[in-house]
């Protein structure tokens, strides 16, 4: 597997004083990849991609960025975080705009990214509006809208559409691999959803433990032009979706007997 | 922005609405007509018992407090006065608010630094404030200097607890989102923190900027020769009870009408705040 991208060897990391939280972390991730994390909840996923984001220091082990160790703040990635990060004082058309103002674009540039963006994300009427006027699910997708607007080579994603209900989720599956396929982004999903894993996925790794690490990973093969609407009823997709399940459960009996 | 723009356009039924709809503003106007009704008659009720009930050389009476105030108004009194007052407390309040604005953000912008300093901030605030009225005069002598000295410092302390836990308390996964996508510490200072602490001056407004005249009122009445807290002292000095009433009015008219004006501003400043802090 190459690891032209992204390459995290044997990371350790904690909080504060406190034990390890995951520990011996090794995974790497090629251009254009599409990978998931799955694990219990609280395991260290979100902390993984703290780490990868430079936000929150490793203990041990390195982190490497297109050739680049990590040290600070990766401001080369997108980080659609799993809280609510977005300025509340801002319009969404603000929000959304911020990474490029950021990056000293123009604002006239900025604001036909934003609408274009906007319109691909169900989000049309809500430029205007303050995030507290709007629904969560309205929110996360203002949250994907801004980590998506200026195309880093790696999205990360934490749970992007935990509250979106069945049919939005289905659009934003689509829009969202058609988006990355035609841009050739990579993203780091991480997600409690196994049928969402194995459905955008290349390759699904699964973490467990205490200290959490990887402890199985499934690779799948259906390529960049998948059909996300009638993969479902695919038998091999319906087999891996069994296998990362199964995996899934022996983590949670790994991490439930270490604490 | 106003939530009845956003809502769809529904078909509804002109006819069925309206009666409703003229119920609502009747009733709108109810609570005003009803408060203002309680006025005319407490006036008329003072108007008639005052020389009856009550000797009116305690009390004066409405008609003959109006008078006063009308002779105030046309001689230039109520201007020179009120003026003085106004003057003294915009100053006051530009210089605390600066100061507080300033140190709070100075201090809340370092945990360390505001461990050390902030509990010397703290006793200096539990201190009266009046009580320090006798220091600020031999400092300051009477006069603006002095009224000016109390005022700043009454509303820097309104200010600065809002300013520093604003700054201090401010989210931390805010920041760290703005880091990832490039924002420098300067973007950070200015769009977060900033932004975080002065939902908490805003919503401060309500209290600091009328105790900000209320400082000045007072200074008034304890030392000076000019200013409406003057022209109550000067006027109960005197025993006179119409000049006294005339100026306490003046004082409340203007507290309400600061009170509405910062209303105002704050629900403006706090648009985005749907759910939002207390503008009424
Ligand atoms: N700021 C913090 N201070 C101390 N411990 C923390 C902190 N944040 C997270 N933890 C701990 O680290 C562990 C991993 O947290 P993390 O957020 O990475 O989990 P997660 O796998 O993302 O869980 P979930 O799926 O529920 O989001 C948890 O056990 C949690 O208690
Ligand atoms: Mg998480």
């Amino acid at each position: 597997m190459s690891a032209d991208l992204l390459a995290l060897t044997d990371v350790r990391m904690g909080f504060g004083d406190g034990p390890d939280v995951v520990a011996g972390v090794s995974l790497s991730m090629s251009r254009n990849e599409f990978v998931s994390i799955v694990g219990p909840s609280g395991c260290g996923k979100s902390t993984i991609l703290n780490a990868v984001a430079g936000l929150m220091p490793v203990r041990g082990g390195t982190v490497t960025y297109q050739g680049e160790q990590i040290r600070g703040v990766n401001t080369a990635v997108g980080y659609m975080t799993q809280g609510d990060t977005l300025l509340p004082w801002r319009t969404v058309e603000d929000n959304v705009a911020m990474p490029l103002r950021l990056r000293g674009v123009n604002k006239a540039e900025a604001r036909a990214k934003v609408a274009e963006l906007l319109t691909m994300l169900d989000l049309d009427g809500a430029g205007r509006k303050f995030p507290a006027q709007l629904s969560g699910g309205m929110k996360r997708r203002a949250l994907l809208a801004r980590s998506m607007i200026y195309q880093p080579d790696l999205l990360l994603m934490d749970e992007p559409f935990a509250a979106l209900d069945a049919q939005l989720r289905t659009q934003m599956h689509r829009e969202l691999r058609s988006t990355v396929a035609r841009t050739r982004q990579a993203v780091l999903f991480v997600t409690h959803d196994i049928f969402e894993a194995v459905l955008l996925s290349d390759r699904v790794i699964v973490i467990g433990g205490t200290p959490a690490a990887p402890t199985a990973e499934v690779d799948i093969p259906f390529g960049a032009d998948r059909d996300i609407e009638g993969l479902r009823f695919d038998p091999q997709f319906v087999s891996l979706e069994k296998q990362v399940h199964d995996e899934l459960s022996r983590a949670r009996t790994l991490s439930r007997v270490a604490s | 922005m106003s939530v009845e723009k956003v809502v769809a356009p529904v078909e509804v039924d002109e006819a069925q609405v309206a009666p409703a709809r003229a119920k609502k503003r009747r009733r709108r106007w109810a609570m005003p007509l009803g408060r203002l009704a309680i006025v005319v008659v407490l006036l008329v009720l003072w108007e008639l018992s005052a020389g009856v009930v009550v000797d009116e050389f305690f009390v004066s009476r409405p008609s003959k407090i109006w008078e006063k105030w009308a002779e105030w108004a046309a001689d230039g009194t109520l201007w020179y006065n009120a003026s003085s007052t106004f003057a003294s407390a915009g100053v006051g309040f530009a210089i605390g608010g600066a100061l507080a604005l300033l140190v709070g953000y100075v201090l809340g912008g370092s945990r360390r630094l505001g461990d050390l300093i902030e509990p010397f901030i703290t006793s200096i605030y539990s201190l009266p404030k009046l009580a320090l009225v006798p220091l600020f005069v031999m400092w300051f002598g009477i006069g603006r200097p002095l009224q000016v000295a109390i005022c700043a410092l009454v509303v820097f302390f309104l200010m600065f607890y809002n300013t520093f836990y604003g700054i201090r308390d401010v989210d931390r996964s805010l920041i760290d989102a703005m880091r990832v996508m490039g924002g420098s510490r300067w973007d950070i200072a200015v769009r977060v923190r900033l932004p975080s602490a002065l939902v908490w001056v805003v919503a401060g407004l309500k209290l600091s900027v009328p105790q900000a005249l209320v400082a000045v009122v007072v200074a008034e009445i304890l030392a000076s020769n000019r200013g409406l807290g003057h022209l109550v002292a000067l006027n109960s000095g005197q025993f006179n009870a119409s000049g006294t009433f005339a100026a306490l009015f003046t004082l409340l008219i203007i507290g309400i009408t600061v009170d509405r004006l910062v209303a105002v501003i704050t629900r403006r400043a706090l648009l985005w705040k749907q759910d939002g802090v207390e503008t009424q």
